[in-house]
């Protein structure tokens, strides 16, 4: 017959770190900024493409690589073709957001569809 | 003699026109006139002198002019030989028969017995009774036109002459009678008057002795007695003086009534010379000399007309009633000779010769015995010819120079002396002008050139109506017309349907078409057409070649470039529908991005035009439409910020919520120009 044994046992331990891990990571969850958070559902390009007219007037937040500029307006809005599920969209940069985008690079974005179909976005990060 | 007689033949041979079937006009010779006859030529002569002396044997006897075979004669020249009325009447004496011989025998001599009875040898003198009789019977047959029954009535008309004459002769002697009675009756009155003054004034003197010498004086008439004695002696002189004028008038009846009688029988025997009747002549002239013994036989013609200058110039004598026998006695023997060298010459087969030699002897003694009874089947072999002749005149009359030729073929069979030298080089010269005129009207055609075609042409029908080149040339001529004209309808057909690769296919035929037309327009119709399709076909193999080289999306490309330009061809059309199978993807993204351009919707027709050069990164058609949307999104030029109004800030034309876009997966069937 083994005997007992009493005190601070290693699988002790192990719980007291794995619950400090866990409320650590809740506490980073938490706090982080709100800034860093991209509005919107998730876009589906394939959707875009048979019927965008459902999807006008909504913000999504689309995934994807820049294929080329089409455009450099005069005040600094800039138009691209980026590929979202392989699919080459138009998507328009206003002036005010003046992170570099080179083509090749992989965004994710948070864009407002209009009426014509035209992909605005609103903020961006490099995914 | 020979010398009157040569002129006088031409003369009479003319004078069937006259005799027979002239009619004078009232127009005179000045006015020009169509007698429809051969080689006849019109004078225009002053109707002045011709129309001045209207009297018998004057001016309206034809004058004959035998160096150049004619006869003038009011205003017209005849040839005599040559006129379409004597070839027809000479035609109509060969279709003939002769005439019955019996009936002709038993006519012939009836005037022969009046000859007989008329002659100076005839037993107990001319016996003009008898021959009246004979002439009176003459006179039923048919062939004698009555004319016998003229020659009698002339005769006659003698007759109550003579009887006028005796009824006066008698009256002047009874004249004569009365004459010497009154002037006796005169003598005889006056001498009782001076017997009675002397008786009286004798017994005045013896009753007074003392006055004796009172007694010897005339005791004075008293004015009532010297008047009463002229008024008996002025009557008996106004009698006498009278019944001697009655005497004179009645002589000078009897003078005019026989010159009368005269000029009449002698005009009888004129019209009878100039009617070619020489038997009639003959016996008229006999019979005249045996009525008027006086010996005068001068006929009494009017001074200068045609007839006395005739007999004036040629004999150089007045004629005279003799002068008219012996001509016809002369005729009726060159009638006589020519039917004789006629019966030669025919069985010779010289029928030229022969059917002059007829026609003169036809021309002269058309009533004569030996013309009339010539026999039918003799005059046959001459009638054919005289047909042919007289069809040959008028084909060359009417310029049908085909048909001459076949006519002097046929003569020249038959005839052995027949000089077709004349025809023939007419039909010749005439060929050979026509055929230059057409060989210029066919130039001209292969020119273009209408109006020297029209001339030629013209020219040509002038020469010879009939040629049948000419008729050859005129219908391909229309019948080329017609061609052309259908030609360049159809060609108007076809670029109405823009059937321009039918065009295309035809473009030498109707390039020749449309040359010889000479009509611009179609040449630049043509023309268009023709480099559409050329620049079409250069396009289509372009893209064969593409095609062939892997890069379907440019062949198809290329194609639907040139569509837009040449919707219509059925060839592109095909081309662009077969690349449009393995084109489908590519050519859904294009249809997709047009529609969604035509609609506006700038944001999705662009992102169709990226996807299209996703599929073919080197289509012209994307990248210009890509620029075309981009630039209304964002005007990259305008460095003053003043942006375009974008499409989407605009009210929409359609809802889209209720009319979705159809299934662009299925390729557009615009690729595919309907027919």
């Amino acid at each position: 017959m083994s005997r007992r044994r009493s005190g601070l046992q290693p699988a002790h331990i192990i719980g007291a770190t794995a619950f400090l891990a866990l409320a650590g990571v809740g506490f980073w969850y938490f706090t982080k900024p709100k800034a860093d958070k991209l509005n919107g559902t998730p876009f589906m390009a394939d959707q875009y493409q048979t019927s965008y007219i459902g999807m006008r007037g909504n913000v999504y937040v689309a995934t994807g690589t820049i294929d080329k500029q089409l455009r450099f307006g005069p005040d600094g809005s800039r138009l691209f073709s980026v590929k979202m599920s392989g699919i080459p969209l138009p998507v328009l940069v206003p002036s005010s957001i003046t992170e570099n985008i080179q083509v090749g690079q992989e965004f994710q974005m948070s864009v407002l569809m209009e009426k014509d179909g035209l992909l605005r976005v609103q903020s961006l990060r490099k995914s | 003699m020979k010398k009157l007689l040569l002129s006088l033949l031409p003369f009479a041979a003319s004078l069937p026109l006259y005799a027979q079937v002239f009619s004078p006009g009232e127009s005179g010779g000045g006015a020009p006139a169509n007698n429809g006859g051969d080689n006849t030529t019109i004078i225009n002569n002053n109707g002045g002198n011709q129309q001045k002396s209207k009297s018998l044997l004057g001016n309206d006897v034809p004058f004959v002019d035998p160096g150049s075979e004619t006869a003038q004669w009011d205003g017209k020249l005849w040839n005599v030989t040559n006129n379409r009325l004597f070839r027809a009447r000479f035609e109509k004496y060969l279709a003939a028969p002769e005439d019955s011989a019996a009936k002709d025998k038993a006519y012939r001599e009836l005037l022969q017995g009046a000859m007989k009875n008329l002659a100076p040898t005839h037993p107990g003198g001319p016996d003009i009774a008898a021959a009246m009789r004979k002439l009176a019977e003459a006179a039923n047959h048919p062939i004698d036109a009555n004319l016998c029954g003229s020659i009698a009535q002339a005769v006659y008309s003698v007759v109550l002459h003579r009887k006028n004459e005796a009824r006066l002769t008698k009256l002047n002697r009874d004249l004569e009678v009365m004459r010497q009675n009154k002037a006796w009756n005169y003598e005889v009155a006056a001498a009782a008057a001076a017997t009675r003054e002397k008786m009286e004034n004798q017994s005045a003197g013896g009753g007074g002795g003392a006055n004796g010498a009172q007694a010897t004086q005339p005791k004075p008439k008293t004015a009532a007695e010297t008047t009463g004695e002229y008024t008996r002696a002025g009557g008996y002189i106004k009698q006498i003086v009278e019944i001697e004028a009655a005497r004179v008038a009645n002589a000078a009846k009897m003078t005019a009534s026989e010159l009368k009688s005269k000029v009449e029988f002698q005009a009888l025997i004129v019209q009878l010379f100039l009617q070619r009747r020489f038997e009639h002549v003959i016996l008229g002239c006999r019979i005249y000399r045996n009525l008027y013994e006086d010996g005068d036989s001068e006929l009494k013609l009017k001074e200068g007309s045609d007839v006395e200058k005739m007999f004036t110039r040629t004999t150089g004598t007045t004629p005279t009633v003799s002068a008219l026998d012996a001509l016809s006695n002369e005729f009726i023997r060159e009638v006589d000779e020519g039917v004789i060298a006629f019966e030669y010459l025919a069985d010779k087969r010289e029928l030229e010769s022969a059917s002059k030699r007829l026609s003169e002897a036809f021309m002269l003694g058309e009533y004569l015995p030996r013309m009339r009874t010539l026999p039918r089947t003799k005059k046959e072999k001459l009638l054919a010819f005289v047909r042919d002749s007289n069809q040959l005149l008028s084909a060359i009359e009417v310029k049908d120079y085909g048909l001459a030729e076949e006519v002097v073929n046929r003569i020249g069979k038959d005839a052995k002396d027949f000089d077709y030298s004349k025809p023939r080089a007419a039909i010749e010269v005439a060929r050979s002008t026509s055929r230059l005129h057409i060989q210029a009207a066919r130039s001209a055609a292969l020119k273009g050139d209408e109006a020297k075609l029209s001339e030629s042409i013209k020219a040509a029908v002038e020469i010879w109506p009939t040629n049948p080149e000419l008729r050859q040339f005129s219908d391909k001529v229309a019948a080329y017309g017609d061609s052309v004209s259908q030609e360049l309808n159809s060609l108007d057909t076809l670029i109405a349907q823009k059937n321009y690769r039918e065009v295309f296919r035809n473009k030498e035929k109707f390039a020749g078409y449309a040359a010889t037309s000479g009509k611009k327009e179609y040449i630049d119709k043509l023309k268009t057409v023709v480099d559409q399709v050329a620049e079409i076909e250069m396009v289509i193999n372009g893209s064969s070649r593409l095609e062939k080289a892997g890069d379907p999306y440019g062949a198809w490309e290329a194609l639907k470039e040139i569509q837009k330009t040449h919707p219509d061809d059925n060839e592109l059309n095909s081309n662009l529908t077969r690349l449009s199978e393995s084109c489908a993807d590519f050519i859904t993204a294009v249809n997709d991005a047009k529609k969604h351009e035509e609609s506006r919707r700038t944001g999705v027709g662009l992102s169709a035009w990226l996807r299209a050069e996703q599929i073919y990164p080197n289509s012209k058609l994307a990248r210009e439409g890509i620029d075309r949307l981009a630039n209304i999104i964002l005007p990259e030029n305008d460095r003053l910020g003043n942006q375009p109004p974008r499409p989407s800030d605009a009210p929409e034309e359609a809802n889209p919520f209720l009319t979705p876009p159809p299934d662009s997966a299925t390729p557009s069937v615009s690729t595919v120009a309907p027919r």
